[in-house]
């Protein structure tokens, strides 16, 4: 209680200074001029408020809070000259303690995120031009991929923040930044193309170089996080073993054996990926311009983002309370290489977006009993399709604005895809060809002081989908520094192990409220 | 009453015709000063406002002379006040390339340019009333008017948005254009190569305030007219380059009332047009806006709006309408008020599909001394109504320079976009 009451007073103090420091007139810095220097500091308060429409499961109340996260985000350029810059982001922020969460193995202070380097130094660079054609950028940055709006295909970079999030929060803000050496060249001659180059040498907290995700739950040792992703609670003999190391294993009499012998437990370890040089992430992307067509290519080798679960020898040991031998069972982040394209064109009718990756040799967990490692390699597509016409449907009683709509289509296709399952968490079968739509309708009214919009996603395969509408609000008070976001945020599915179906019980209404300043 | 003509105005195309055309002159001088006598015009220093503007609303746009009546209900009644008219003719090196294409080129029946014409100079100089493509030409001398090699503005737009009389937003931007074609004074001259093939390119980087800042549009012209434009607009909250589509043109920016075929009074392309030359009249005009910096601009959450009030001058106006090919084009029709000597539009009134009074665009202009010594006239500001909803969109570009920079194609490129931003 008494950090909490310590941080209350800190965050307050915070927003005193930066309210004092901001020109009355304006609520906005004006660039500080050091000589030469030009310093601008920016950012925003915000506040997530959102309600569960649901009771929660494998949780121990049923309190519907589903979050109430504020946030503060200061932004600051420094231009040193035409050639050199610094770009800066650091962030703060708060949340309260959810009774829906009580149970939990995390703390407190977990959400209260300022005690931790990677959650409040999200950017830091500095950006030397050396001529109009080569630019180079060194620190901690975020660099965003492709060309896909509602899901990631192209934008392979970085991985997600999934631990206090879905639906409220833009992409931008789940990516975990990341250190790295980036150059963009434009190719000599009379050309249109650009090249950009980076490397990432693994340099942030072990947990932040991959997806970072909420606690699921354990039925009976543990509630789970409100964004956790449900416990795989299905008995499904000679295939699952479910969550790993878990209590299904258990309750089963332990695992079958694997060769001979009796049946034993899993003992769960975890291999993040390391800060040398075998492990360094690396890549590059062009961009080019011809006959209105804006195309490139990239590549890119990293980790797997999301754990694969592979089977190791027997550790020797024994389980203290059943006597059964345990096996390791390590969550590892393979090596991957991401091959790449996109294209998109401005046709008489729309534009048109395209980009697909090719993974080689994708390792995938199968949790197959009779495999020495449970992990397979299979070849890895994923496409995006996707038709934008913005601009076109004008209306005479709605004069100020276009209706805009954005169809896309995304697909995963895994040539041989019979015995893989989905993450490492369950046991549902992966299509070989797992297709998905989305299409968002938008418009605003009074010339941008009202938005409205609404996205509809559907995974036919798994008959699971989501809705999405959003009502937007500026407030003319202070330079339009204040904003509300009204949004409801439905998820369907058949089940809740597959696609989006996972988050099926997390309907809810959710109130954003940001102040720029 | 001397009727002031623009260098491009005459010529002598031969000998045959010379005697018809010198006919047609002689017609169209008479209709020309029997009209100047018809206008009340109002002398230098003199006050025009609510009490007097009926005497002088013909030297006004229609929807313009609304300021006058109500302040197009949200702002004090408009004030003006007349200057001498001065002569803002275009640099020597202009006038020169344009010469040289007397008589070259036509339009052809889709209204494109015939004769291969290289992009450098007026393409029509020896504009001539009586020619039923009078319009067309003059549109694409409008088109291919000297703006500049290069136009360089570091935080120096800024803009105005106010809602029925209540500031709501001011924004400032960065503003850069790089011409590819009609280049006089930087290297590459004449025509600066690039494989796109561009003949302009712009970048307008938002900067203020924090809810716009880092975001950044670029907007590419095609030297061969038949290719649309295309847009990339470079979002931080997604932190990428998104393509945007020709659709667009017509659609406000960025919450305001500016489409993009609204900037400079008519960005539209000009084979999306049909034109008619409604002919040539008097109005004031602002070609010398005496604003030099911010600090002559209103404070930015003022509830008046900057509206130059000074150095109003009489000015000779070819009136042109522009009506959509498309049926679908929000706009029906546009009245363009095109200054004869500086190609400059002074006034553009837009009208919606009921034939309603819908939006009304006002620009300034100042007199730039380039770095060369020559003078020419810029666009400095100006503001944009839309009369039905009463939202205003004021803008002015303080400090923005000619030739000063030597810009590159490179800079120019949607990947520059993604470094610039955050």
């Amino acid at each position: 209680m008494a950090t909490k009451t310590l941080f209350i007073k800190f965050l307050v103090k915070i927003i005193i200074i930066f309210s004092l420091l901001v020109p009355i007139e304006c609520f906005s810095f004006e660039p500080i001029k050091f000589g030469t220097t030009d310093v601008t500091a920016y950012g925003w308060v915000r506040n997530n408020l959102g309600m569960f429409l649901e009771n929660q499961p494998y949780t121990q109340n049923s309190n519907d809070l589903a979050t109430a996260r504020t946030w503060i985000r200061l932004y600051t350029d420094i231009e040193f000259n035409r050639n050199l810059k610094f770009y800066g982001a650091a962030q703060l922020a708060w949340e309260p303690k959810y009774k829906v969460e009580e149970g939990t193995e995390r703390t407190w202070d977990e959400y209260c995120e300022y005690n931790d380097l990677n959650d409040v130094l999200r950017e830091a660079s500095l950006i030397w031009t050396s001529s109009a054609n080569h630019k180079f950028l060194i620190g901690r940055q975020i660099v965003i991929w492709g060309e896909a709006l509602t899901e990631r295909v192209g934008d392979v970079i970085h991985p997600n923040d999934n631990r206090f999030t879905l639906g409220f929060a833009n992409l931008e803000d789940t990516r975990i930044p990341s250190w790295m050496i980036r150059g963009v060249h434009n190719l000599p001659g009379k050309s249109s193309t650009s090249l950009e180059w980076l490397i990432i040498p693994n340099i942030e907290k072990k947990e932040y170089r991959v997806n970072r995700l909420a606690d699921f739950p354990i039925p009976g040792v543990r509630a789970g996080q409100r964004f956790g992703i449900p416990f795989e609670d299905r008995d499904i003999p000679g295939k699952s073993i479910g969550s790993l190391g878990l209590n299904a294993p258990v309750a089963r009499g332990g695992i079958p054996p694997f060769e001979s012998g009796s049946p034993e437990l899993p003992y769960l370890t975890t291999e993040y990926p390391e800060s040398n040089s075998d492990d360094f992430r690396y890549g590059f992307r062009t961009s080019s311009i011809l006959n209105g067509y804006q195309f490139g290519v990239s590549y890119f080798h990293t980790q797997h983002y999301d754990p694969i679960t592979e089977r190791r020898e027997l550790t020797g040991t024994f389980d203290p309370q059943l006597g059964l031998p345990l096996r390791e069972y390590a969550v590892t982040y393979p090596q991957i290489d991401v091959v790449g394209a996109y294209l998109n064109k401005d046709t008489k009718v729309g534009v048109l977006r395209m980009e697909a990756i090719y993974v080689p040799e994708m390792p995938f967990g199968t949790f197959d009993l009779d495999d020495a490692d449970a992990v397979v390699d299979r070849d890895y597509i994923k496409y995006m399709v996707a038709w934008d016409l913005n601009g076109y449907l004008h209306f005479d009683w709605h004069k100020t604005a276009s209706f805009d709509i954005t169809l896309e289509h995304v697909a995963e296709w895994i040539p041989n895809a019979d015995d893989l399952s989905y993450l490492a968490f369950y046991s549902t079968e992966l299509p070989s060809y797992n297709p998905r739509f989305a299409i968002n309708l938008s418009t605003n009214w009074f010339y941008d002081l009202i938005g409205t919009s609404v996205v509809v996603q559907c995974y036919p395969k798994s008959k699971s989908g989501l809705i999405m509408p959003t009502i937007t609000y500026k407030h003319p008070w202070l330079n339009e520094a204040l904003t509300f976001e009204l949004k409801y945020i439905n998820v369907f599915g058949e089940d809740r192990y597959s696609d989006i179906g996972i988050m099926k019980d997390k309907d809810m209404v959710l109130l954003t409220t940001q102040f720029n300043f | 009453m001397v009727k002031r003509q623009s260098y491009l105005y005459f010529h002598t195309v031969d000998k045959v015709l010379f005697r018809f055309h010198l006919a047609l002159a002689i017609i169209f001088m008479l209709i020309g000063v029997c009209s100047a006598h018809a206008q009340n015009l109002p002398k230098p220093g003199q006050v025009i406002d609510h009490n007097n503007y009926k005497e002088y609303k013909e030297l006004f746009s229609d929807i313009f002379a609304l300021g006058f009546e109500n302040g197009f209900e949200m702002t004090p009644t408009i004030t003006v006040k007349v200057s001498e008219t001065g002569s803002y003719p275009f640099p020597e090196p202009v006038k020169k390339a344009s010469m040289k294409n007397k008589g070259k080129y036509d339009v052809d029946s889709e209204g494109f340019i015939t004769g291969g014409y290289d992009y450098i100079g007026f393409p029509f100089p020896n504009l001539d009333p009586a020619d039923k493509k009078y319009a067309q030409k003059v549109m694409w001398n409008f088109t291919y008017r000297y703006l500049g090699d290069t136009k360089y503005g570091k935080n120096t737009s800024s803009m105005w948005l106010m809602r029925k009389g209540q500031p709501i937003r001011y924004q400032q931007m960065d503003y850069f254009i790089l011409r590819f074609a009609s280049r006089y004074y930087i290297e590459p001259k004449n025509v600066y190569e690039n494989p796109a093939g561009l003949l302009w390119a712009k970048i307008q980087a938002f900067t203020y305030p924090s809810s716009v800042r880092g975001t950044s549009m670029l907007n590419y012209r095609y030297m061969d007219p038949r290719k649309q434009d295309d847009t990339y607009i470079y979002l931080p909250s997604l932190r990428r380059v998104v393509r945007l589509e020709a659709g667009e043109r017509s659609t406000p920016a960025m919450g305001t009332v500016v489409s993009p075929d609204d900037f400079n009074g008519f960005e539209g392309r000009n084979q999306d047009f049909t034109f008619k030359y409604l002919g040539t009249k008097k109005m004031m005009g602002v070609q010398n806006c005496p604003w030099e910096t911010k600090d002559d601009l209103p404070a930015r959450t003022t509830k008046e709006f900057p509206l130059c009030r000074e150095n109003w001058e009489v000015r000779e106006v070819f009136v042109i309408e522009a009506l959509p090919k498309d049926p679908d084009y929000p706009v029906a029709r546009r009245r363009l008020y095109i200054d004869k000597e500086t190609y400059c539009i002074l006034f553009s009134d837009s009208y919606d599909r009921s034939g309603n009074p819908w939006k009304l665009f006002v620009n300034y202009y100042k007199r730039e001394k380039l770095p060369s010594g020559d003078i020419m006239s810029k666009y400095h500001g100006g503001f944009g109504i839309d009369i039905q909803t009463s939202f205003l969109t004021a803008y002015a570009f303080t400090n923005m320079t000619t030739n000063t920079h030597d810009l590159k194609y490179s800079e120019f490129l949607p990947s520059a976009l993604r470094t610039s931003g955050r």
